[in-house]
C-alpha cells in the first residue's frame, strides 16, 4: 500500500471508509426495516401510502420532488435521498480541503515533492485515491440498500440503487472538487469553511426556487439542480445522464481549474490572481517590520483562537442568511402552494410532520429543518478546527508556555460555543430583520428560543467532539461526524422505525424540536447543557493526563 | 521598571539551588516500544549540557516528559526543583523550548507568532525580540509560510530565548542554520549563560557540543550510558597512534592489549608502521609494549569528540 501517492492516500483514508461506508451501509440496511413497518400489509395499506403521497409532494419545496412512493426505492430517494448529498458533502468537503493543503500544512508535502513526481501526478493521484475512497464508500451503503430489501424482502431495482449512489457520489465530488480549489486560495480551514457555506446556500436554495417561477432560472448554477434531475431509484424518473454529465464536467473543470492555480502558485503560498499582484507593493528583503504588533487578537489564547475562527463564522452566515433572506422574500409564494395540505392534517400528525396553518409551522419547515443540521456540520468543523492545533504540531509549543491544558481546552471549547453563538446571532438577527422587511409575523419568543435551541445543539457536538478529541485527536472528527449523522437519521427515523422513545431521545435534534411552532422544551435543553459539561469535565480530565501527540 | 522586565528578573533573582533537572528512574514505554528506560540523569543548575546520541535513542522523549508532553510510565523528574507533572505551569514560566519539529500558524507575520507567544508568557520585551532579530537576520515581517527552515527555526530560536527564561531546552537548536547565524546562536547560548540560565540542549553535532557544553550526558536505546565533563570524557576519549619500528613487530602484541583496536601495519622505507586506536585509560599499557622494541617514532592525535562518539557506538554494537 506504500508503492505510490495514490495508494498510500487510500491507505490514510481507510479509516474513514470504514466509519463512513459502515454508517451508510448499516443506515441503508435498517431501510428496509423501516419500509416494512409504514407500508407494511395492513388494512389501512393503501390509504397511508396514498396519504404519505399527498403528504411528501407538498414538501417537495424542501425535500426535492419525490417520485414512485408507492415503491421501496421511492421510499428510499424520500427518506435519504434528499439528506445524502449533504451527509455525503460534509465528507467531501473535509477530504477535498485537506487532499493537498492538509498535508502542505503538515508540513510533508515537500518532501513529497522532492521525489521524482510533478506537482500534477501528485494532485491527480491523491485525486484518485479521493474517488476511490467515496466509491467505497458509497459501494458499502449500496450493499446495504440491496441487503436490506433482500431481507425483508421487498423489491429494489439493483441498477437502480446502483445509479442513485452514482449520483450521489458525483455530487460529493463536484463539493470536494470546490474545496479543492478554495484550497489553492486559502488555508484548509477555511476552504473547508467556504466550502460548507456554499454547499449549504446552494442545497437549500435549490430546493426552495424549484417552484417558484420568478427564480427558477437560478438553478441552473446549483450543482443540487443537475443532482436533483436523476431519481434512479423512481423507476418513473430513472437516470437523467444529462445532468449527471453537467456534474461530471463541473468536477472535471474545478479540479481542473484547481490543478492550474496548484501549478501556478507557490508551495506553501497561495493562488494570487493577476490583478491583485500588480498591484501589490513589492517590499526589498532588508525592509523588517520591527515594530511591536499590538493588536487585541494576539493578547491571549481566547482572543487569538475567536479571531481565527471568524472566517468561517462569515461565510457561514452570510450563505445560511442568504436562504434565510429568499425564504422570507418569496414567503407568500410557499405559503399559497401550501394550501392543498390543509385537508390533511391527520396524516402530517401520524407521518411526524406539521399543521401547516401559520407562518411559524411553515418557517420550521422551510428553514429549521435543514437548517440544524447544517449548523450541527458548523459544529463539527469547530471540532476539526480544535483536533488540527495537536494533529498539526501547533499545540507543542503553546504548551511549552505557562498555559494549564485544562484552561487551553476550556479557552478553545469557549471559542467554539461563542462563534457558534455570533453564527446564531448573526442569523437570527437577518431571520428577524427578513420577517419584519418582508412582513412574515412570526412569534418574537419562539424566534429567539428557536436560534437559542441551535445554539444548544452546536454546545452538545462541541462537547461530545472535544471529550472524543481527549482521547484520539486523529479520530474524533469522523466519530463526531458520525454521531451527529447517526443522531439526524434517528430522528427522521422515528415515526417510521418505531425505535424505542429511550433510543430516539438521545438524538439532539430530537430534542431540539420544532421550537418557532412549540416554543423550546427547556428541560431537554437543559439536559444537554449538564451533558455538554459533563463531557467537557471528562474532556479535562483524560486531556490533564493524555501524552500530546507529536 | 516594567511588569515585564519585574518578571524576566523574577525568572532570574532565584537563586541557583543545585540541580535544574534531575530525573530518577525514568521509563517511557509506547505500548510494546521502548522509549527510555530507568534514565537517571541530573543537570546542575547554571550549566551548559548536551544530550547526545543517535536518531531513536530516546533524546526527544526525554525532553517532552521535562515538558510535562508526555506522560513517563514510571518514575520523576523534578525541573528546577518543581515536579514535572503537578508544578508544569510554574516550570513553564521559568523555562524557554525549542522543539525539535514543529509548527505556527501559516498566515501569521514571524512578528505576529513571536506577539503571540510573548504574550501567552505575560509579555516579554520587545526590544529584545528586536535585538535577536537583528542579530539572526530574521526579517519579522513576512508569513511563517513564507519563512525558509532556517528562518522558521530563528523564529522558534527567538520565542524560545525572547523571555529570559532560567531554563533553555532545545532539541537540535542549529537545525537549519547556516554557520554564520549557527556562529551568533552559539554567542546568544552563552550570553543565556553568563546570565544565569541552565541550558539542557540535544544534538547531533559534536563540534558544538565540544564548543558550548561544560557536561555531556549519552544515551543509547533508551538509557543514559554515559555522563561527563567534556574534559574528563577519558574513556570516551580515545588516540589515534602511529608507531614506527625499525625492526619486525608482532601484530598480535598489541592487537591483544585491552582497549586497542583497528591495528594496521604497513612498510613504509624499510621501517614497520603501526595504526592504531587505543582507549585513553589502556594507553600506558601500549608505551610500556612499545617501548619493548626498536623505537624510531612515536605520533599521537586525540579525535575530535565526533570521532570518538561514533567509534564508541560502533565498539559498543560490535560487544553487542
Amino acid at each position: 500500500m506504500l508503492q505510490n501517492v495514490f495508494l498510500k492516500t487510500l491507505r490514510d483514508n481507510r479509516r474513514q471508509m470504514l466509519i463512513w461506508g459502515g454508517g451508510l451501509g448499516l443506515l441503508m440496511l435498517v431501510y428496509g426495516f423501516a419500509y416494512n413497518s409504514v407500508f407494511g400489509a395492513g388494512p389501512n395499506q393503501a390509504k397511508i401510502i396514498e396519504d404519505y403521497k399527498k403528504t411528501v409532494d407538498s414538501f417537495a419545496f424542501l425535500t426535492g420532488k419525490v417520485y414512485d412512493l408507492d415503491t421501496f426505492g421511492g421510499f428510499i430517494g424520500n427518506r435519504i435521498g434528499s439528506a445524502m448529498p449533504v451527509l455525503l458533502g460534509i465528507w467531501a468537503l473535509l477530504a477535498g480541503s485537506s487532499l493537498i493543503r492538509g498535508e502542505e500544512e503538515r508540513g510533508s508535502l515537500d518532501l513529497l515533492l522532492s521525489t521524482p513526481h510533478t506537482r500534477l501526478s501528485v494532485l491527480l493521484q491523491k485525486w484518485a485515491a479521493l474517488v476511490v475512497t467515496l466509491l467505497v464508500i458509497v459501494t458499502i451503503s449500496c450493499l446495504g440498500l440491496i441487503v436490506g430489501a433482500i431481507s425483508v424482502k421487498v423489491e429494489l431495482d439493483p441498477v437502480g440503487a446502483v445509479m442513485a449512489h452514482v449520483n450521489w457520489a458525483v455530487t460529493a465530488l463536484v463539493i470536494a472538487g470546490l474545496a479543492l480549489l478554495f484550497s489553492q486560495l486559502t488555508t484548509r480551514k477555511a476552504a473547508a469553511g467556504w466550502a460548507g457555506g456554499i454547499m449549504a446556500a446552494t442545497y437549500l436554495l435549490n430546493n426552495l426556487v424549484a417552484n417558484l417561477e420568478s427564480l427558477q432560472w437560478t438553478r441552473y448554477i446549483y450543482p443540487y439542480y443537475y443532482a436533483s434531475l436523476s431519481q434512479p431509484l423512481a423507476r418513473s424518473v430513472g437516470t437523467n445522464w444529462g445532468g449527471i454529465t453537467v456534474l461530471a464536467l463541473l468536477i472535471v473543470v474545478l479540479v481542473g481549474v484547481a490543478l492550474w492555480m496548484y501549478q501556478q502558485r507557490d508551495h506553501d503560498g497561495f493562488f494570487e490572481f493577476e490583478l491583485f499582484k500588480s498591484s501589490k507593493l513589492t517590499r526589498p528583503r532588508s525592509v523588517r517590520t520591527l515594530t511591536e504588533p499590538k493588536s487585541i487578537w494576539l493578547s491571549n489564547n481566547f482572543a487569538f483562537s475567536l479571531r481565527m475562527a471568524l472566517p468561517g463564522v462569515l461565510i457561514w452566515g452570510l450563505s445560511l442568511s442568504a436562504y434565510i433572506l429568499l425564504s422570507l422574500a418569496v414567503f407568500d409564494d410557499i405559503k399559497a402552494s401550501m394550501l392543498d395540505l390543509l385537508n390533511n392534517v391527520g396524516i402530517f400528525a401520524q407521518l411526524g410532520f406539521l399543521n401547516l396553518t401559520s407562518n411559524e409551522n411553515i418557517l420550521t419547515l422551510f428553514v429549521f429543518l435543514f437548517m440544524v443540521l447544517l449548523v450541527a456540520a458548523y459544529a463539527v468543523v469547530q471540532v476539526a478546527s480544535w483536533t488540527s492545533e495537536e494533529n498539526e504540531g501547533r499545540l507543542e509549543l503553546v504548551l511549552s508556555t505557562p498555559q494549564p491544558r485544562w484552561l487551553l481546552l476550556l479557552t478553545n471549547f469557549g471559542v467554539a460555543i461563542v462563534s457558534s453563538a455570533l453564527l446564531m446571532g448573526f442569523i437570527g438577527t437577518i431571520f428577524g430583520l427578513s420577517t419584519w422587511v418582508f412582513n412574515v409575523p412570526v412569534n418574537s419568543a419562539n424566534s429567539v428560543a428557536a436560534f437559542f435551541g441551535l445554539w444548544i445543539v452546536c454546545v452538545i457536538i462541541e462537547a461530545i467532539g472535544f471529550v472524543l478529541a481527549a482521547f484520539g485527536p486523529g479520530w474524533a472528527v469522523g466519530a463526531t461526524a458520525g454521531i451527529v449523522i447517526i443522531s439526524y437519521l434517528s430522528d427522521l427515523l422515528d415515526q417510521t422505525l418505531k425505535l424505542p422513545e429511550a433510543v430516539t431521545n438521545l438524538s439532539v435534534f430530537k430534542q431540539y424540536g420544532r421550537p418557532l411552532s412549540e416554543g423550546l422544551h427547556w428541560t431537554p435543553q437543559i439536559v444537554m447543557v449538564v451533558l455538554s459539561i459533563v463531557f467537557i469535565t471528562i474532556a479535562v480530565i483524560r486531556f490533564r493526563q493524555r501524552d500530546i501527540v507529536k | 521598571m516594567d511588569a515585564v522586565s519585574q518578571m524576566a528578573k523574577t525568572n532570574r533573582s532565584q537563586q541557583a539551588t543545585g540541580l535544574a533537572i534531575q530525573a530518577q528512574n525514568l521509563t517511557k514505554q509506547y505500548g510494546q516500544t521502548r522509549g527510555i528506560t530507568d534514565l537517571n540523569l541530573d543537570v546542575r543548575e547554571g550549566e551548559v549540557f548536551g544530550f547526545l546520541g543517535p536518531n531513536g535513542a530516546g533524546k526527544t522523549t526525554t525532553i517532552r516528559i521535562l515538558l510535562n508532553l508526555i506522560k513517563p510510565t514510571n518514575g520523576q523528574v523534578s525541573v528546577l526543583g518543581l515536579d514535572s507533572q503537578r508544578d508544569s505551569v510554574e516550570i513553564k514560566k521559568l523555562l524557554g523550548y525549542l522543539p525539535g519539529e514543529f509548527s505556527f500558524y501559516p498566515n501569521l507575520t514571524g512578528a505576529r507568532t513571536l506577539e503571540y507567544f510573548g504574550n501567552l508568557r505575560g509579555g516579554v520585551d520587545w526590544s529584545r525580540v528586536k535585538s535577536m532579530a537583528e542579530r539572526l537576520e530574521l526579517d519579522l515581517s513576512r508569513k511563517f509560510r513564507q519563512y525558509s527552515r532556517g528562518n522558521k527555526q530563528k523564529v522558534g530560536i527567538i520565542q524560545a530565548l525572547m523571555h529570559r527564561p532560567r531554563l533553555l531546552v532545545l532539541d537540535e537548536p542549529t537545525s537549519g542554520l547556516d554557520p554564520l547565524n549557527q556562529q551568533e546562536f552559539y554567542k546568544m547560548v552563552g550570553e543565556a549563560r553568563q546570565e544565569g540560565s541552565t541550558i539542557f540542549f540535544s544534538s547531533h553535532i559534536m563540534s558544538e557540543v565540544e564548543k558550548i557544553c561544560d557536561r555531556v550526558g549519552i544515551i543509547r536505546e533508551g538509557q543514559l550510558v554515559k555522563v561527563g565533563n567534556i574534559a574528563d570524557l577519558s574513556d570516551l576519549k580515545s588516540h589515534q597512534l602511529e608507531l614506527t619500528f625499525a625492526g619486525p613487530v608482532p601484530l598480535d602484541v598489541f592487537e591483544k592489549l585491552p582497549g586497542v583496536d583497528h591495528v594496521e601495519k604497513s612498510l613504509v622505507a624499510s621501517h614497520e608502521v603501526l595504526h592504531f586506536i587505543v582507549r585513553a585509560d589502556a594507553l600506558d599499557q601500549v608505551v610500556k609494549t612499545a617501548a619493548n622494541y626498536p623505537l624510531v617514532n612515536f605520533i599521537s592525535r586525540e579525535p575530535s569528540l565526533e570521532e570518538s562518539f561514533l567509534d564508541y557506538y560502533r565498539n559498543d554494537n560490535q560487544a553487542n
